[in-house]
Formats: C-alpha cells, sequence, structure tokens
C-alpha cells in the first residue's frame, strides 16, 4: 500500500505523469480525435463506384441538394426506387431499400463528414465557384465504402481559403455540377478550368467578396455565429 | 487510495476523456418520399392571426425546419413591428408545463372518452333543465360568435359569458350613456391632439400596437400628433407624451369639470343644467391651471380626441365621454373593438346565477377562473360540487386543478380559427404546426362537437366548417389565406346617441376614508396574467422601474415619508374585508397618496417558474369593485423585506453633458472607410431614431427569441447577470424624456479587440465586432474594457433553461451558448450572411430588433449602398453617438 504522498515522493512517478501529459497531447493532436480513417457499415452495401463506373451518373444526380442549399443530403427511398423498381430489384442488397419503400419506414444512414456544430458551411456557396466535390470529400468514385479522408480542421479550411490555386481541383464532368441548371459544361470534354476564369462564372455574382475575388471569407464571423 | 486505484483512475478518466473528444458518430435519416418543403434552409412565412383577449393582430409566423422560430407583423396589414407578449406566444406552444393527457377525477384518460363525458354531462343537466355555463375569455372570432349563437339558439339553459378580467369602464359608460356596445378607439390618422386621461396607450393597453403604429406613422408624415397625459400614475404613454400632467386622482375629476365647463362656455354649447351644477360642484377643488390646454383644444377643434383608461372612475369616464360629445370628437373616424361589452352577459348576471351553486354545470375554456377571480367569486366558485366543473386549458392553472375533467387545448398555433382586427377586416388563423399532443382539442372543435352532439348529426370537419361560413370560393379563401385578410366591406360608421339622463347616475359619491388611492394596471408585458406562464416575459424590465419577475407597488414619494418606507419594505394593502401583502419601490413621479399595482402575477408556481412571487391583486377585489380597478385602500407597514430584482435604476434626471453632437457623420465616414479602403463592400450602420422609441422594449425580446438567448431567473438577475443584449435607458433633455437602447456599438476602435487573449473578439471586413464563442475562454477582460458595458457573460450553463421541449423553439441558425462564454449583440450576422449567400432573398436586411420595433425607430443600413436612405432618415435631427469623447467611434447612431 502506497499513499497518494508517497507515489509522488518517488522520480518515477513524476515520469509516469509526465509521459501521459504527453501522450495526451499528441493522442489529442492526432487523427485519432478527427475520426481520421472512419469507415462505417451502413444499412444498405452502397457503392459509389459501381454507380459511378458502370452507370457514368454524376454527384449531383442523387445529392442534388448541395447546388442550391446548405447541406448536400441523402436521397430518399424513392430517389432510389425510380431507378430500382426496374434495375436490380431482385438484389440481396436492394431488400432494405425495398423495405424502407414498401413500410414507409426511412432507411438510417451512418454519418461520414460532420462538422462541429458551431460552424456553418455552405455547399452551395463552395459549388458555384465550381470547387468539386472532391477538393473536400476526396475521390469518392473510387470508394466501395466512403471514408473519412479528410482532416476536417479549420486549418485544413482555412488553407484552401487563404490559397485556393492550391488545393482546389475545379469542377469535373464526373461531379455535374450545374450540368442541368446552367448547362455550364453542355457539349463540353472534361477541362481544367482556369481558377481565373470562376470568378467571371454566372453563378459567382456575389458582389460582397468582390474584394478577394478567389479567395474565400477569412473573418471569424462567416462561419461561426 | 493505493497506487493501483490511483494509476487506474487516471487512465480510466484519461481513456474516457480522449472518448468524448471523438466527434460524435450521427445518424443521416432521410425522407422516403421526397419532400415538398425538403430544405432546411428556407424560412416559410405563413400569415395568420394572434390575439390577446379581443385585441387582434394579423401576424407572419417565420418557420423553419417546420417549426414556428419568430412572429412578425403581417406588414400587409400595415402593422409594423410586433407586441412582446404575441411574440412570446412561441414559448406558449412548446411550455415544458403544457397538460398532456385529457383527465377525469385525477385518472387520465383519452380524448373521445373525456369529450363523451362531458357531453353526458352536458346533456344531463339540460335533461334537468338547470344552467350550464361555458365561460370563455374575451375574443373576437366571427366563427365563435357564430357557433356561440348556434348553441345558445338550441337550448336555452346553455349560457356563454366573456369574464373580462379587466373590465373597461368605458365600454360600459358607452353603451349606457351613448348607445354603443363597446371600447371605441378612435383612428389617429386624422386626429392632431390625443388627450390620454389615465389611459396608457402606448403601454399597457390591448391595442397598444395599434397606437404604436398609427403615432410613428404620424411622425414620419411629417403630421405630428400632440399628445397630452393626465395621470397620477407613471406609464409608458406619459413618458412618450408631449406634455404630462401629473394630478391625483380626485383632482383629476375637477379638473375635467373645469375643463369641460370652459370649453364649453368658449364654444357655446348647452349643457343640461343638472349637470352644469353638478360640474360646478366637483370643479371647485381645481387648483391647476388650464389655460394652455383650454387653447389647445379649440386650436384643433374637430381633431381632439380624449380617452380615459381601464384605471378610470366612473365619474372620469363620463365626464371624458361628455368633452368628446362638446368637442364633436365621435365624427372622426373610429374603430370598435369587437365584442368587448355585451349587456346580456353582465358579469352580475353570472354573479346572479352563482347564487345557486348547485344548479349549475361551469365549462372554463382556457380562462383560469380561480386566478382571475375576485375574493367573493372565489368562495362561490368553492361552493360548486366538484364534479359540475369542466375546464379546458392549456397548461395545469388553478382552474385545471380544481376541476373535475380537465381537457388540454390546442394552442392558437395549431389549430384553425378566425379574428376580428381592428379595421374590421378578419383574418384566418390557420395552423403552422401539426399539434404536438393528438391528445388536445380546440375551442372551436369543442363547440362543433357539441352543436353536432346536441342536433345529433355527425361532427363535421373544423375546415369545412370555417370555409363554409365565409361563403368565399376555392380561390379567394387561398386568397385570403395568402394574404393574411378578408376585407370586409362593412361600414365603420355607428351612430352615437348621446342620453344625458342616465349621466348623473355615474357621480355617486363613494369616498370612502383611506389612504391612500391604488391604480390596478395590466401588466405591461404579462398582461391581466394569461401569459404569466412565459419566462421571457416575466424576465423582460419594466421600462420606468426596471423592475422584472415580481410586481412591486409603486407608492409616492409622500406616501413612502409618510409611512417610512423604503424600496423593498412589505406593505399590507387592505381594501374593505379583504388584504394582500406587496413589497414596494418607490416612483418620484408618481402624483401624491397614489399607489400603482399591477395585475398578472402570483399565477403560477411549479417547476418552470421557480420564483414566482408576484402579488395576485385580482384576490383584493370584490362584487362592489369588479368594475373598478380603481380602489381606495388602507396601508400598513410590515417588518418584512423583499430584495426587487431590478435590470437597471432607469430614469436618469440629469442630462447627459457628455453627447457631442456630430455634424455631416454620414459624408464624413462615408470618405474615410471607402476612400481610404478600410472597407470595400459594406459596412453595417444601425441608426436609432430617440424621438420616435417609446422605450416598450420589444426590441429586448425580439432579439432574446432571434438570438437564443436564454433566461437566468430572477436569483441570476438579483446578482446583476442579466443576458439581455439589449440595455434600455431614460435619459432627461430639454426636449423631454429620451429612450435610449443600447446594445453593442461595434466600434471602428474598439477596446474589447485589443484586450481579448485568445482573439475570439476580431473586426470584420464589414465593420462587425464579432465574437467567436468557440474561441472564448472566458477571461472578461472584453467586458472590462467595454465602456457601454453590453457585453454579458454566461456565468453558469443558462442554455440549459431550455428544457428537452423547448429545444424546439431554438433558432437553429444561431449557436447556442455554454457557459463561461461572453456574447453581445452581433448585429443579427446570421442575417448579413443569409443575405451575402443568397443576394437575391432580400434586398434589404432586417435585424430582429428592428423588426419588433413598432415606432420603425431602428434602421440597419450599408453605409455603402443606402446614402439616399441615411440622408432621409437624419434629416434635420441632431446626430448622436454614445460616449464620443473616447474615440471608439460606434457604429450605432442616435438621432435626438
Amino acid at each position: 500500500m502506497i499513499s497518494v504522498n508517497k507515489f509522488f515522493s518517488k522520480p518515477i512517478s513524476y515520469f509516469i505523469i509526465i509521459s501521459l501529459f504527453l501522450i495526451n497531447i499528441f493522442l489529442w493532436s492526432s487523427f485519432y480525435r478527427l475520426n481520421y480513417g472512419y469507415q462505417p457499415d451502413q444499412p444498405v452495401e452502397f457503392s459509389h463506384k459501381a454507380h459511378i463506373e458502370n452507370y457514368d451518373m454524376k454527384c449531383t444526380f442523387c445529392h442534388y441538394y448541395a447546388e442550391k442549399k446548405s447541406f448536400a443530403g441523402v436521397p430518399s427511398t424513392w430517389d432510389c426506387m425510380v431507378c430500382h423498381n426496374a434495375l436490380k430489384s431482385e438484389s440481396e442488397k436492394m431488400l432494405k431499400v425495398i423495405e424502407s419503400a414498401d413500410l414507409h419506414k426511412p432507411l438510417i444512414w451512418n454519418r461520414v463528414y460532420k462538422l462541429p456544430e458551431f460552424t456553418y458551411f455552405n455547399h452551395f456557396t463552395h459549388l458555384r465557384v465550381m470547387i468539386d466535390c472532391s477538393s473536400c470529400h476526396g475521390e469518392v468514385e473510387k470508394m466501395e465504402k466512403v471514408v473519412l479522408n479528410q482532416p476536417l480542421t479549420m486549418k485544413w479550411c482555412l488553407d484552401c481559403h487563404r490559397n485556393p490555386l492550391k488545393h482546389i481541383i475545379p469542377a469535373r464532368k464526373i461531379s455535374g455540377i450545374y450540368t442541368d441548371t446552367f448547362n455550364y459544361f453542355e457539349n463540353s470534354e472534361y477541362k481544367i478550368i482556369d481558377i481565373q476564369e470562376l470568378s467571371n462564372f454566372k453563378g459567382n455574382q456575389n458582389r460582397f467578396y468582390k474584394r478577394l475575388p478567389n479567395f474565400g471569407p477569412e473573418n471569424c464571423s462567416a462561419c461561426h455565429y | 487510495m493505493d497506487r493501483r486505484n490511483f494509476i487506474s483512475i487516471t487512465f480510466g478518466s484519461m481513456m474516457l476523456a480522449l472518448n468524448a473528444c471523438r466527434q460524435s458518430q450521427d445518424k443521416i435519416v432521410p425522407n422516403v418520399e421526397p419532400s415538398r418543403f425538403y430544405s432546411n434552409d428556407d424560412y416559410l412565412y405563413y400569415n395568420t392571426v394572434l390575439s390577446n383577449k379581443n385585441a387582434a393582430f394579423a401576424v407572419k409566423v417565420k418557420t423553419k425546419e417546420g417549426k414556428p422560430i419568430k412572429i412578425i407583423g403581417n406588414n400587409s396589414t400595415q402593422i409594423i413591428g410586433m407586441d412582446a407578449k404575441l411574440q412570446a406566444t412561441i414559448y406558449e406552444l412548446l411550455h415544458p408545463d403544457r397538460l398532456r393527457m385529457p383527465r377525469i377525477e385525477d385518472k387520465e384518460s383519452n380524448l373521445q372518452y373525456a369529450l363523451q363525458k362531458v357531453f353526458d354531462k352536458l346533456y344531463n343537466f339540460i335533461n334537468l333543465g338547470k344552467n350550464i355555463i361555458f365561460i370563455m375569455s374575451e375574443h373576437s372570432s366571427r366563427f365563435l360568435n357564430k357557433l356561440i349563437n348556434e348553441i345558445k339558439s338550441l337550448n336555452s339553459s346553455i349560457k356563454f359569458f366573456n369574464y373580462p378580467t379587466i373590465y373597461s369602464n368605458e365600454a360600459y359608460l358607452n353603451s349606457e350613456l351613448l348607445g354603443v356596445n363597446g371600447e371605441i378607439i378612435p383612428d389617429l390618422s386624422n386626429i392632431k391632439l390625443f388627450i390620454s386621461i389615465e389611459a396608457d396607450i402606448l403601454g399597457t393597453d390591448k391595442f397598444a400596437l395599434y397606437y404604436q403604429n398609427v403615432i410613428s406613422e404620424r411622425k414620419e408624415n411629417q403630421a405630428d400628433i400632440k399628445l397630452i397625459t393626465i395621470e397620477s400614475a407613471f406609464t409608458l404613454t406619459g413618458l412618450n407624451s408631449n406634455k404630462r400632467i401629473v394630478i391625483n386622482k380626485n383632482n383629476i375629476e375637477s379638473l375635467l369639470s373645469d375643463l369641460i365647463l370652459q370649453v364649453a362656455n368658449k364654444l357655446n354649447y348647452n349643457i343640461p343644467v343638472k349637470i352644469t351644477n353638478k360640474l360646478l360642484q366637483i370643479k371647485s377643488n381645481n387648483t391647476f391651471d388650464l389655460n394652455d390646454l383650454v387653447y389647445d383644444i379649440l386650436d384643433n377643434r374637430n381633431q381632439v380626441f380624449i380617452k380615459s383608461g381601464t384605471v378610470s372612475s366612473y365619474k372620469t369616464t363620463a365626464l371624458t365621454i361628455l368633452l368628446n360629445i362638446i368637442l364633436n370628437s365621435y365624427q372622426n373616424r373610429m374603430y370598435l373593438a369587437p365584442n368587448s361589452y355585451d349587456k346580456s352577459e353582465h358579469l352580475l348576471e353570472l354573479y346572479r346565477l352563482l347564487e345557486r351553486p348547485k344548479d349549475i354545470l361551469i365549462i372554463s375554456l382556457d380562462t383560469d377562473l380561480f386566478y382571475f377571480a375576485s375574493s367573493d367569486l372565489y368562495k362561490k366558485l368553492l361552493q360548486i360540487p366538484i364534479e359540475n366543473i369542466i375546464s379546458f386549458s392549456l397548461l395545469q392553472d388553478s382552474t385545471a386543478r380544481n376541476s373535475f375533467i380537465n381537457i388540454p387545448l390546442k394552442h392558437s398555433l395549431e389549430c384553425w380559427g378566425d379574428a376580428q382586427v381592428l379595421n374590421q377586416n378578419y383574418v384566418i388563423r390557420q395552423p403552422i404546426i401539426e399539434p404536438l399532443n393528438s391528445e388536445s382539442v380546440s375551442i372551436e372543435e369543442l363547440l362543433i362537437f357539441i352543436k353536432s352532439k346536441i342536433i345529433n348529426k355527425e361532427n363535421t370537419n373544423i375546415y369545412d366548417e370555417l370555409m363554409s361560413s365565409y361563403h368565399l370560393s376555392e380561390e379567394e379563401w387561398i386568397n385570403a389565406l395568402i394574404n393574411g385578410y378578408i376585407n370586409n366591406g362593412e361600414n365603420l360608421l355607428f351612430n352615437i346617441n348621446f342620453n344625458p339622463e342616465k349621466f348623473l347616475d355615474f357621480f355617486d359619491n363613494d369616498e370612502g376614508s383611506s389612504h391612500a388611492n391604488l391604480l390596478l394596471f395590466p401588466s405591461l408585458y404579462l398582461g391581466d396574467g394569461s401569459y404569466s406562464t412565459i419566462p421571457w416575459l416575466n424576465e423582460l424590465p419594466d421600462p420606468i422601474t426596471g423592475v422584472c419577475w415580481l410586481n412591486p407597488v409603486n407608492i409616492s414619494q409622500n406616501i413612502s415619508k409618510k409611512y417610512d418606507l423604503k424600496e423593498g419594505d412589505v406593505i399590507k394593502i387592505s381594501f374593505k374585508d379583504n388584504a394582500v401583502t406587496a413589497p414596494v419601490i418607490i416612483n418620484s413621479e408618481l402624483a401624491d397618496d397614489t399607489i400603482v399595482g399591477y395585475y398578472g402575477y402570483g399565477r403560477y408556481s411549479n417547476k418552470s417558474l421557480p420564483n414566482d412571487e408576484g402579488v395576485n391583486f385580482y384576490n383584493l377585489k370584490d362584487i362592489s369593485s369588479i368594475f373598478l380597478n380603481n380602489l381606495l385602500v388602507n396601508i400598513e407597514k410590515t417588518q418584512n423585506r423583499i430584495k426587487i430584482s431590478k435590470i437597471m435604476s432607469y430614469v436618469h434626471s440629469n442630462t447627459n453633458a457628455n453627447h457631442f453632437i456630430c455634424d455631416k457623420m454620414y459624408e464624413k465616414q462615408h470618405k474615410h472607410f471607402f476612400e481610404n479602403k478600410k472597407y470595400f463592400e459594406n459596412k453595417w450602420i444601425m441608426i436609432i431614431d430617440t424621438t420616435k422609441c417609446i422605450g416598450c422594449n420589444y426590441c429586448i425580446l425580439s432579439c432574446q427569441i432571434e438570438n437564443n438567448i436564454p433566461f437566468v431567473g430572477m436569483d441570476e438577475i438579483l446578482r446583476g447577470r442579466n443576458l439581455h443584449w439589449i440595455r434600455h435607458y431614460v435619459i432627461m433633455t430639454d426636449k423631454g424624456y429620451r429612450n435610449i437602447m443600447v446594445m453593442c456599438q461595434h466600434c471602428e476602435n474598439a477596446p474589447c479587440e485589443k484586450v481579448c487573449p485568445v482573439s475570439a473578439s476580431t473586426h470584420s471586413e464589414d465593420g462587425l465586432n464579432e465574437t467567436t464563442y468557440n474561441r472564448c475562454v472566458g477571461t472578461r477582460y472584453c467586458i472590462t474594457n467595454c465602456p457601454y458595458k453590453i457585453r454579458k457573460f454566461n456565468y453558469f450553463n443558462y442554455a440549459s433553461n431550455f428544457t428537452k421541449s423547448l429545444n424546439l423553439m431554438l433558432n437553429p441558425s444561431v449557436t447556442v451558448r455554454s457557459r463561461g462564454v461572453v456574447e453581445k449583440c452581433s448585429f443579427c450576422v446570421q442575417r448579413i450572411n443569409e443575405y451575402k449567400r443568397f443576394e437575391d432573398a432580400s434586398e434589404k436586411i432586417e435585424t430582429a430588433c428592428q423588426e419588433a420595433c413598432p415606432t420603425g425607430a431602428i434602421s440597419f443600413l450599408n453605409l455603402k449602398y443606402h446614402q439616399d436612405a441615411i440622408e432621409k432618415i437624419i434629416g434635420n435631427k441632431h446626430l448622436v453617438r454614445l460616449l464620443e469623447e473616447y474615440n471608439t467611434g460606434p457604429s450605432v447612431w442616435y438621432l435626438l
């Protein structure tokens, strides 16, 4: 039996406490805390890769809120059933989707990308300057199961806001951003857009950030309020 | 503790802490069908109507994600701003103490069974030929009137009473003397001189929002209305009037008689001799020089209106009516307050029926009868066998506790209905949200149920019934819902026949020996008490005394000297056989021998309002004084003392000499900011016109609702920890009282920014002084350094006051702050950001305070783009910035 006082009297105990502190700091600043590599099982074994590679679908075909609203959204069961009524409706993977549509019970997905609640993020403002989905979400088109492979820290956000030329991937054909709404990519092949061109884009009529045409806002209240 | 334990606890807690640091793993639940209202970004606005008793106002309800989050005025019906009581109804909707299940004799049951039980009881009484009394609060609904009349015609033993909690003398005297059933409300748009005799038209009046709007509109059009107040209390109307005459209640009567005689003399109007003699008799006490007043009145002949208030005696009201007749004031356009008086449903009739308590069935519809009852009515109610009392209520109030069957009611944001607004238009009340409680019923639904049961027909749908009562086509009906009103072509004029015979009936000598004259006003924010369950309203400071959570009586200086009373002393007020004890607060602006009390407190004490120590003045009254809010009372000092919760001591009698008058401010500022490239696109400024501001504090509540500011409770207020982002105080200038609302001034050289050790207080590219809550560590240096003292600190996790149901009420676009965080006015940065994001969404940004301001005193502008507007608003008024000598460069400009 050693009392607490006795414990502190030995040099080894100081070493333990300091090393605990260091481990704590290391873990705190590591990706562990950021859920890096978080790859949960989803209720339906949905494969982004299969849909994009085999059927040439665009991101905004299902995540259609992203072009107009703050959140990208997950398609409703009916959105799935529009195609899957006819296609592969006998597949085992479809059972849960069909059940959801029949019983009128929503599918409950596990959320992979999540910003803290004190941070405001808006998909629309980013998409209308033709920033590609993969700038923030990685190459989802190659994933069977979506994985969180971005740190989602404030530094990561600000890196882009301060130096977009270095970090941003301009809109690709695969994302289908505004291909319906503005016909921007109509009849055009995949091309890399000049970042300067982005500011002239029709959707970017935001006069408030004119001072920094190609930069995101850096003031706190742009995201935190 | 041994070593092993110590280490295991250390490791264990560290692992726990690390686990807690991981981001929480959320679920996403999409719809099964794509939703029509798919977006949680969109604000949807619905037009509907909300009413405080019979005063209904057309409102717009702002909803997000299907929840009502804010109530604003419906501009298309010329309503600017929104009354605090009506704004706070969204709290009532999600009130944690709302009834969940119908209850029959302490046993929970379901709605169908309970309603059937109610009807069985009713049917039984009809068969026995006994009286069934429905007691409901005053309302202005045409649909409800129609249903009531239909039910009444079915059986004569069913009676309906509109129980007026605060009785308007004027309505009664109007019906006796003028043959008009109801309170007359002048259309102020063509009146030049308004004399208010103890009428608090800008404050506690039910129609205050209307008066506030019209008076500000007149100021805007450079056609100012002169407001003269003759009163013994100190009301918001007195504070804002051009001239305030402070005299005792008895002297008001003599002053009025003198005034009538002088005016009648000048106009050669023949008053009947009997009346003249009486007036001469009363007049003799008058010592006030009336020359100016008579001159004023004759100057604006035919454009004068004189109004008495709820606290006026019969004499005063009768004299006011006579003066209006002499001056021909009733020739002007007027409105009649809907349903404010009905002779056949006179309160005395109710008393008569209660003589035989065994033979009646009482059905209380949303009236807390046991609270509002005067002392002898309360005794009579207790004599009724409990199985004959049925109540329908929103909350577990005293009537609900004293009833046999108790059924929850739907909130007015949950059910269909209608109401008549002041300008005689009708507004459909449409449900904004699905009923939160399926086991609830609305009053209209109940009456339809009873009607269809009596005539043995199938229960009809309320929507069809309501729609068919208006005889509108489908298209017209939809338009009525979209526009928010149905234009009603009815003639506004009504005939006035003055009956001088009855005039002297109201001049009985009722003087007794007493120490003081108690005036009982409805409370400014709690009304008659029906809003007293809302903590937001309890915490709003009274603009004159600054008191919140309590209703101490205001006593005049001479009473305080006579009885040696200090603030917080408790006195015993006795009127005939009844007595109440109340703390006092000294108000030097009151007339001699005057005590002012407020109704509405002491109603409700349970978990949601732990500190309600208010006084219930309804207990003080009895049958003889049921129509009076003006009592001659005896007072007596007791040994008790209470600490009175105040947010600030208000009226500063000295003019602040430090006001600099800023000449050509906006041109200089514009040059400075945009030529020196300090700002590029935006520089937001707020201009507050103190000549328009009346100090109603509606903006404080609006700000509180918009920005998720929690209420803190009375104990915390006593420690000076209120969280309101706006502070109100009154200064005395050479032009009279001025209300100054102080919020964050968003300084150019902000002292708070320089001292923050963690850069949580920064300056934005729009000239905003922004606070980053997640960065704040709570050193409170900024609070110390702010010269305006508007930064507020969360000492505890006050947001936990928002219990589970109240979480739905929070504005989803503003962060909820936890403990240890400094917060302050953000110029509604969430609205600014929204505007920036969706530029086409709205042309101009309205801040929350601006939205609620009934007088349009607040304007929020962009210095770069709105130069013309700024120039127009400033006009030739003096522009002042607070504490200019500190060179902080505030972005809030005041016009004096």
